[in-house]
């Protein structure tokens, strides 16, 4: 089975559920799934741990895989807890993923790492520290917190550039350096998959404006990649 | 340079500010309390740098060796929430706690703790993967909302804790079978088989290890009458915890541990930002000194 993990109002998720239902088990999972129905995950024997999906009770061995486009719980997802609840839930929550997610032997597109359920970070400058380390070269940035401007938000509205990788193959190619560019980051944050925006210097050399570390569930090439992805691991 | 983020007001962090006034280190001491007058700003080119202004100090963080980074909630006292709407205000102080966090996590210094090293606590089950890694017992645990599971969990074990899976406080409790009738729909919780034993705190700063007997009659002793005493671990457990401690990530480490009357050692959890001077047990402030130290090797 593979399991989408999103939050409570993603229809893009629930769309891809559907489309590709017929060819796979394929279920949506949500806070409110684990917090209304049963789940009992266990440590150390963590392979005994079972949750129910689809009101199906279900081994951790069961899953084959795991999409994840939730990068972090938020205490407003948590509608079914009462205000107050909220905060101290969502941290609990965002302990329990951490610790689901991480323990799955099946593979999960993206596995959390100590800044975020799905990568490394949830702070854009995060990924421009790790591409320079990687010798990627990246957009000029300056802010500043006294009048601030969010220079990502700028940046990403005139990127030439998009580059989609998934397990080491460039999924939507560019035919440009920001290919190569794009696997040597995902290798370096150690993630499965990675969208990263690239806008173009005076001599049009590719520059890392930004990352998505959240598979774009409504784009067609990538739901299709996710679903190959999984299935062939499965295979393997 | 030094750099010192947190509160003076602060009993551990006030300890390793006058040990490196003791010690005559360069110090650039900013108070957290300031937040909401705190500037920082970045530039990319030609690589990322920071430049912090406060209180009218003003310091390039790229010539920082070190940091010892404790702050805290700035909702609790930021002094310009409600000015000019509680969003704008907010919305300040937490950018300043996001590019500290950013810098702290790439900085070439000796940071006391990187983020991603400190996060390693925000789940206490994924952090036992590691704890059992390096060799130490785990309690049985269980993280679930199904009553039937805690049932048979708590007649399995006898005795049973509970308390938050985050790192968020919570006051550990002993589970007895009666509460579960009251309970109703529970979110899932995280219960765990009571280990009894001697608790232990081990704080490891680096290669240095300070060790501490806890005795308590209360299961979660930070909330009831303790007495504090040195405690003689043996080599190996002792070289246990600086491994943990260093696979961790971290350069301070409070590591709680039980250590049973057969003599078995069980980690509960390894805290990544203790407050070492409620365990300080010589008026010198030893553990604080050996953070000073830590931090001028940077």
């Amino acid at each position: 089975m593979i399991l989408v993990l999103t939050s409570l109002a993603d229809q893009d998720a629930v769309a891809f559920a559907k489309e590709f239902g017929g060819a796979v088990a394929i279920s949506v999972l949500t806070c409110r799934d684990l917090a209304e129905n049963h789940t009992a995950l266990r440590y150390p024997d963590f392979a005994s741990s079972t949750l129910t999906v689809d009101r199906r009770k279900i081994a951790i061995g069961e899953i084959e895989g795991v999409i994840n486009v939730l990068p972090a719980v938020f205490p407003e997802e948590l509608v079914f807890f009462p205000p107050e609840e909220r905060e101290y839930q969502a941290a609990e929550f965002h302990a329990l993923l951490t610790f689901f997610l991480s323990g799955l032997p099946c593979p999960v597109v993206n596995r959390p790492a100590a800044g975020s359920l799905s990568g490394p970070y949830l702070n854009p400058i995060g990924w421009y520290h790790l591409a320079q380390r990687t010798g990627i070269p990246v957009s000029p940035i300056r802010l500043d917190t006294e009048n601030f401007v969010n220079p990502f938000a700028a940046s990403c509205d005139k990127p030439v550039i998009a580059v989609t990788c998934l397990g080491d193959r460039v999924i939507a190619p560019s035919g440009t350096t920001a290919d190569r560019d794009t696997i040597a980051l995902s290798r370096q944050a150690k993630v499965d998959y990675l969208t990263v925006l690239y806008t173009a210097d005076e001599a049009g050399r590719p520059q890392l404006a930004a990352v998505r570390a959240i598979p774009d569930l409504r784009d067609g090439v990538t739901r299709r990649a996710l679903i190959d992805y999984l299935r062939g691991h499965r295979a393997a | 340079m030094i750099l010192l983020w947190g509160l003076l007001e602060d009993p551990t962090f006030r300890s390793v500010y006058d040990w490196l006034r003791e010690l005559r280190a360069n110090v650039a001491f900013v108070n957290h309390a300031a937040v909401g007058r705190t500037r920082i700003g970045l530039s990319s080119s030609p690589k990322l740098s920071y430049k912090l202004c406060c209180e009218r100090h003003s310091y390039r963080l790229d010539t920082v060796s070190a940091a010892y980074l404790r702050p805290y909630d700035h909702r609790h006292y930021d002094e310009f929430a409600g000015l000019g709407g509680p969003q704008q205000s907010a919305s300040h102080a937490d950018i300043v706690h996001q590019l500290m966090h950013v810098w702290a996590e790439h900085a070439d210094a000796v940071i006391i703790n990187r983020p991603s090293a400190e996060a390693t606590n925000h789940s206490k089950l994924n952090q036992a993967r590691f704890l059992r890694a390096c060799g130490f017992l785990v309690p049985d645990s269980i993280i679930t909302n199904d009553l039937s599971e805690v049932r048979y969990f708590l007649s399995r074990h006898g005795s049973v804790i509970y308390k938050s899976m985050s790192s968020v406080r919570s006051i550990v409790k002993e589970l007895h079978a009666c509460m579960l009738d009251s309970l109703g729909n529970i979110g899932p919780a995280l219960f765990q088989q009571r280990i009894v034993g001697d608790n232990l705190r081990v704080h490891v700063i680096g290669e240095k290890v300070f060790s501490c007997l806890v005795r308590s009659p209360s299961i979660d002793y930070r909330y009831g009458p303790a007495s504090l005493e040195t405690a003689h671990l043996p080599d190996e457990i002792t070289a246990r915890c600086i491994t943990l401690a260093r696979e961790l990530g971290l350069v301070v480490a409070g590591i709680d541990l039980i250590a049973t009357p057969e003599g078995k050692y069980y980690c509960l959890e390894v805290n990544p930002n203790p407050a070492f001077s409620f365990f300080e047990l010589s008026e010198k402030n030893d553990i604080a000194q050996a953070v000073a130290q830590a931090l001028m090797l940077g």
